[in-house]
């Protein structure tokens, strides 16, 4: 071989969604409160797309994990690929997460199975969190029974990042994931770069695993061959 | 540590958090002698792992021991759903604590159903039976029903009251049906002393369930046993349900719960702000209701944000507190009847049903006055002979 790449450790790309890697500003924090708080009742989680909603949904499935609960979450993108009984008697678990579900408006299947998880978490102990790209209101669901149940749950705007945030953000990944790169490297992707935190994100777990599995420092010119 | 739960970490190392996150978690396993046996809340969650996973779940639960270990996927049987309905029974009821009597907000638009429901509760099986109590979403159709039950449990409780909504009744029916369990599926909704049911709308269309639900009905009504039903329209208006049926739904006492008035919705929100701890002052009760009009259910989550508003801020609720903490919420119910949004959807506004009959009547008005004023133009111009 003449040219041998470094294998890097698997988790070293993916590693565990936590809070601590959700950057908080004064906004979300409250969020981040309620969601570690069992006892806060049902949320919905309302966002724009690529804000880390997904992040923050897993997170509280792996903090209920931590403390000894169960937990089921479902990322309805995926999800509508599947039969709507994957939601069948989940009501048993502590703690579920069903992700971005605003894709399941018009589809009546899904809606009726949302609408029925709904009405038997309230007969159990289980705990919903539900994430919603923009607002339920606007997502236009057919069913009102739906729409009406989900209205009556805490409602949380999550706050779109000003660059001051983003840029908090992007060192807190850096400092967390112990990625080697430079202040004018960092200047760069955040000049250059879609001011977003999934992708920006992206970007940077991309440079850190070829960084390390080529040995060489991350330069401008590598980070615009990546961007 | 317990196997599964070893096995469970290794899993989360090796497969994307997502799918461990939806498939893995919810698994429960069992090491019985040399076999791993898994169950899942449901079917669709077991076989999917069945299907995609067992090699990687095999490969991690071998490497912990030495000696080979069986997968086995425990499915539902007829005796799983059997034991379900059996410990169902025993337990007693599935009602919701917190909906009784001394919760429920007494309104002008309510005041009836209230009374009814009340008087079936400390009379069951008298004259209101079945009590159907019908609304809009939201109105407070299910807590009326809950104490209802929660009431008649009270008074006596050694009775057996059945709560179910319409669609898990359905689906119980099929699962039933599969599993040849239909005997035991009927016993258990016949032998109810009380038997509530919510959201009937969702029979429309299902002919199966209808047909069972029209003899759990009639086997209840024999015995004398209290039937309780909500729906979201007056029997008569239901549309794809049986004539049988819903003739029998209206045998006993159809009650109406209509949108609440401002003073009820105010009142609604104060009772539910001192329920939660919350020091809601008038002022911003009022404020509230005057813009949320539509349910109770949204009434409910506006005053579940202004808590929580006002507990991360650490300040007493006021007006500068319950604007700031439901600005988006009132900018869409603002945007929602709004000229321009009247106007664009004046066309849709005007097909839906509830304006068909004036639209009719409007056209019927408009072709007798033509007619009339035709007839009037005729008599006016007719040509006279002389």
């Amino acid at each position: 071989m003449n040219n041998p790449q470094q294998l890097t450790f698997p988790w070293s790309a993916k590693p565990k969604l936590i809070f601590r890697d959700f950057y908080t500003n004064k906004e979300n924090l409250n969020l981040v409160n309620n969601l570690k708080d069992q006892e806060a009742g049902d949320i919905i989680i309302q966002a724009s797309s690529n804000i880390g909603k997904s992040h923050l949904l897993q997170s509280v499935c792996n903090f209920y994990n931590e403390i000894g609960k169960t937990s089921f979450y479902l990322p309805i993108k995926k999800a509508l690929d599947y039969d709507p009984s994957v939601l069948d008697s989940i009501n048993k678990i502590d703690l579920i997460c069903i992700d971005d579900i605003d894709f399941i408006a018009k589809n009546d299947e899904w809606e009726r199975a949302i609408f029925n998880l709904i009405n038997q978490c309230q007969q159990s102990t289980s705990r919903i969190i539900f994430s919603v790209s923009g607002s339920i209101d606007i997502a236009g669901f057919n069913l009102p029974d739906l729409l009406s149940r989900l209205n009556k749950l805490l409602k949380y705007n999550v706050a779109n990042l000003d660059d001051r945030d983003i840029e908090a953000a992007i060192d807190l990944i850096i400092e967390h994931n112990s990625i080697n790169i430079g202040d004018k490297e960092i200047n760069y992707i955040l000049n250059h770069a879609k001011r977003d935190i999934a992708h920006l994100k992206h970007i940077l777990f991309k440079l850190d695993e070829y960084s390390l599995s080529t040995k060489k420092k991350i330069t401008i010119p590598l980070i615009k061959e990546i961007i | 540590m317990e196997f599964w739960s070893k096995c469970s970490e290794k899993l989360e190392n090796r497969l994307p958090q997502e799918d461990f996150n939806t498939w893995i978690r919810p698994l429960k396993a069992n090491l019985i002698n040399n076999t791993l046996e898994i169950s899942a809340p449901n079917d669709f969650i077991l076989s999917y792992v069945e299907k995609n996973l067992t090699q990687e779940i095999r490969k991690i639960v071998n490497k912990e021991t030495d000696v080979e270990i069986d997968l086995v996927y425990k499915k539902l049987t007829k005796e799983t759903f059997v034991d379900k309905y059996k410990k169902q029974a025993s337990e007693n009821t599935k009602l919701v604590d917190s909906y009784v009597f001394d919760n429920f907000v007494e309104g002008k638009s309510n005041h009836l159903a209230l009374a009814a429901a009340r008087q079936v509760a400390n009379n069951p099986s008298g004259d209101y039976n079945p009590l159907f109590i019908y609304g809009g979403v939201g109105l407070g159709k299910t807590h009326l029903m809950h104490a209802v039950g929660n009431q008649i449990l009270q008074n006596n409780p050694n009775k057996r009251i059945v709560y179910v909504h319409s669609e898990k009744f359905v689906s119980d029916m099929v699962k039933a049906l599969q599993l040849g369990a239909m005997n035991e599926f009927k016993s258990f909704y016949r032998n109810a002393d009380a038997l509530l049911i919510d959201d009937i709308q969702f029979f429309a269309g299902k002919e199966q369930s209808q047909e069972e639900f029209f003899h759990t009905f009639n086997a209840l009504l024999d015995r004398n046993n209290q039937m309780i039903l909500t729906c979201d329209k007056y029997p008569k208006e239901i549309d794809g349900l049986e004539e049988r049926l819903k003739s029998r739904l209206g045998w006993g006492l159809p009650v109406i719960i209509d949108p609440p008035g401002l003073e009820t919705r105010a009142a609604v929100l104060l009772k539910k702000a001192s329920l939660m701890g919350v020091n809601m002052p008038n002022d911003c009760a009022i404020y509230i209701a005057q813009r949320i009009r539509s349910n109770i259910r949204e009434l409910e989550g506006a005053l579940k944000r202004v808590a929580a508003n006002a507990k991360f801020t650490g300040s007493e609720i006021d007006l500068p507190l319950v604007k700031d903490a439901l600005k988006d919420l009132f900018v869409i119910s603002a945007k929602m009847v709004s000229i321009e949004n009247i106007q664009k959807n004046s066309f849709r506004i005007l097909q839906h049903k509830t304006f068909r009959p004036f639209i009719k009547k409007k056209k019927q008005v408009y072709n007798q006055t033509k007619a009339a004023r035709n007839g009037a133009y005729k008599r006016a111009y007719k040509p006279q002979f002389t």
